[in-house]
């Protein structure tokens, strides 16, 4: 929690966004995966030829639309 | 001779993940197609001691459906379908100039698999929860997997926390096993928990944070080796760092990745994904790219196969066990109108000793070098 | 220090974010129409049922959203019933093509610096108010999915049957 905190001051630090503000947040080139059949290619190809996997759980903070 | 490439055995058991979802239903249905070709270089005639010196081709098409069900459920249906061809590793020993050259396998004519996953994810007001399947075959390789994931907005979804559990198991039938002495039949099974923490940082900024344990027990040797043994048990943990941040000034959108993987067999590895999402004009966006990769080789690595070793000793000559980096460099091309999205991308991928920050003692001749081309197809309904 | 103190803060406590309540008094409003520049308040429409809607061009539920409610326009008439949609778009062209692909027939104002979105305080997007005759709120909806847009008729016309 501390590191991730001291990481967040590194880059700027937290602020509130509304809902009504989240609108560059929603933008394709924003999404942490925009192109999931893509990525799941890259993935795939790396861990074959690598020898590293894994990394993250699966997740994202979108645009807050419901 | 036909002969079974471990590179596609090794596709397959490594990454059964399933499709991942946001916390919120998707509005839209969507459909996704894509076309990818994957060619490796061929190696320098003077590293190869026996066999084909051409190494693999492989031809990819994916499918993807993504729908919401009612109000608060979601479905989704992947398909994928490989062809590929080509010669691949069988060994290594040192060759006159006292480094390892390779021997390697005859070309093979066309071999395929084929892989299908299925998954649901309810929803709830802050919440979502997923439960997924796969299943991949081919002539010498079926796996199976399922997971189960959740995920957990707080503080009006600008901060998001994700759990996730998956269990694959996986069957061996090496071809010719008789005739090369090979295990004619084994099994590996791999359970892994991951999590993840993504925290909105301001209007324009969104950080994740992302963790990993698998592991990985039963037959993990490669059996198409002329000398292959590795330990029954493998503990792999990664953690990981994904940020994105739009400039408004440029209308452009900067991704960087971290990645930093360590396991029991000896290996570390950093991976750092740097790439550039610039818009131009309406609708069009082109996205450059870098990706360095370094690992250090595996305890049990052996430059050349050593048979006096007793066959029960761990001992690899694997290149993808040594130490070395590599650099792969693309650019994607998107077109987006609103139902459609075009895209198209070349990366270039080339691997070498060199940029290793652990590397092995000799530069492993099978290092590869591939092109890597994909064309994406999206219709939003 | 401070910035860690807010940091933690922001990170570890939930918002506690509400949005106006039903039965409390809509705000009154004026903002530029699209893609006109009319100025238009909230007071023009008094005397009707009122659907105001906060939606936005990047937000996806707002996409499937439109067609119904210009469905519902059509049906219920403009008499004792109107759709106000608020964009809150940062850029004016934004919510203008996203119109061009709809045109709806009720009014769209413009609500770029967020001010009239703050006031009702939206806790999601898209977010929609019913508001009857009198100005009061009776319906606070967020979202768009499968079958809302029947609750919204439902309860519109248990608003116009009221009256008479």
């Amino acid at each position: 929690m501390r590191l991730m905190c001291l990481v967040l001051i590194f880059l700027g630090g937290c602020e509130t966004v509304k809902p009504w503000e989240r609108g560059t947040l929603a933008r394709p080139e924003m999404q942490l995966d925009s192109d999931p059949l893509e990525t799941k290619l890259r993935e795939q190809v790396y861990q074959s030829k690598e020898a590293a996997s894994g990394g993250n759980g699966a997740a994202g903070a979108g645009c807050g639309c419901n | 001779m036909k002969h079974k490439s471990t590179t596609v055995a090794a596709l397959t058991g490594a990454a059964m993940s399933l499709p991942a979802f946001s916390g919120t239903q998707p509005a839209e249905s969507t459909l996704s197609v894509s076309f990818s070709q994957y060619r490796e270089a061929d190696i320098p005639k003077d590293e190869v001691v026996a066999g084909s010196h051409e190494r693999y081709d492989i031809e990819v098409g994916k499918f993807r459906l993504v729908t919401p069900l009612g109000a608060d459920w979601s479905l989704a249906v992947d398909a994928t379908r490989e062809t590929m061809s080509g010669a691949s590793p069988w060994g290594t020993l040192y060759g006159a100039t006292g480094e390892p050259n390779l021997i390697m396998s005859g070309a093979t004519i066309s071999d395929s698999r084929t892989e299908v996953a299925l998954s649901s994810t309810r929803y709830t007001d802050n919440a979502s929860y997923t439960l997924g399947v796969a299943r991949s075959e081919e002539d010498d390789y079926k796996a199976t997997s399922y997971r189960i994931a959740g995920e957990w907005d707080r503080d009006n979804k600008l901060s998001t926390i994700a759990l996730g559990f998956s269990y694959s198991s996986d069957e061996l039938s090496p071809t010719e096993a008789v005739l090369f002495g090979r295990v004619p039949e084994a099994s590996r099974r791999s359970r892994s928990i991951s999590g993840s923490w993504t925290q909105v940082l301001g209007k324009n900024a969104v950080l994740q944070s992302g963790i990993s344990l698998t592991k990985k027990d039963g037959y993990l040797d490669d059996p198409y080796k002329l000398r292959d043994v590795r330990p029954d048990e493998r503990t792999q943990w990664a953690v990981s760092l994904r940020y994105r941040r739009f400039y408004d000034n440029r209308n452009a959108a900067l991704h960087l990745d971290y990645r930093y993987y360590d396991d029991d067999w000896g290996i570390d590895s950093h991976t750092i994904d740097l790439s550039w999402h610039q818009n131009l004009g309406i609708g069009f966006q082109l996205v450059p790219r870098v990706r360095i990769y370094s690992q250090a080789e595996a305890s049990f690595f052996e430059a050349a196969d050593d048979y006096t070793l007793p066959k029960n000793q761990p001992q690899s000559s694997d290149f993808r066990l040594s130490g070395y980096g590599a650099l792969s460099v693309g650019l994607k091309a998107i077109y987006r109108i609103p139902a459609w999205t075009v895209s198209l991308s070349v990366d270039q991928y080339r691997s070498d000793e060199r940029f290793g920050h652990n590397k092995s003692r000799y530069e492993h001749p099978a290092l590869l070098d591939f092109t890597l081309t994909n064309l994406g197809l999206e219709y939003r309904f | 220090m401070s910035r860690l103190l807010c940091c933690l803060l922001i990170c570890l406590l939930p918002l506690l974010s509400h949005g106006l309540e039903v039965g409390e008094t809509a705000p009154e409003f004026e903002l530029s129409s699209l893609p006109n520049q009319t100025p238009m308040e909230l007071q023009d429409f008094a005397g009707k049922v009122r659907y105001v809607d906060f939606w936005a061009s990047w937000c996806a539920p707002c996409r499937v959203s439109f067609p119904e409610l210009i469905k519902l326009r059509a049906e219920m008439g403009s008499e004792n019933f109107e759709i106000i949609a608020i964009s809150v778009d940062e850029k004016t062209e934004d919510a203008t093509r996203f119109l061009r692909r709809f045109d709806p027939q009720y009014p769209v104002l413009h609500d770029p610096d967020g001010k009239v979105a703050e006031r009702y305080d939206i806790p999601a997007m898209p977010t929609s108010f019913i508001i009857d005759r009198y100005g009061q709120i009776t319906m606070v909806h967020t979202g768009f999915r499968d079958g809302d847009i029947e609750k919204i008729r439902t309860h519109i016309n248990s608003l116009l049957a009221e009256e008479s």
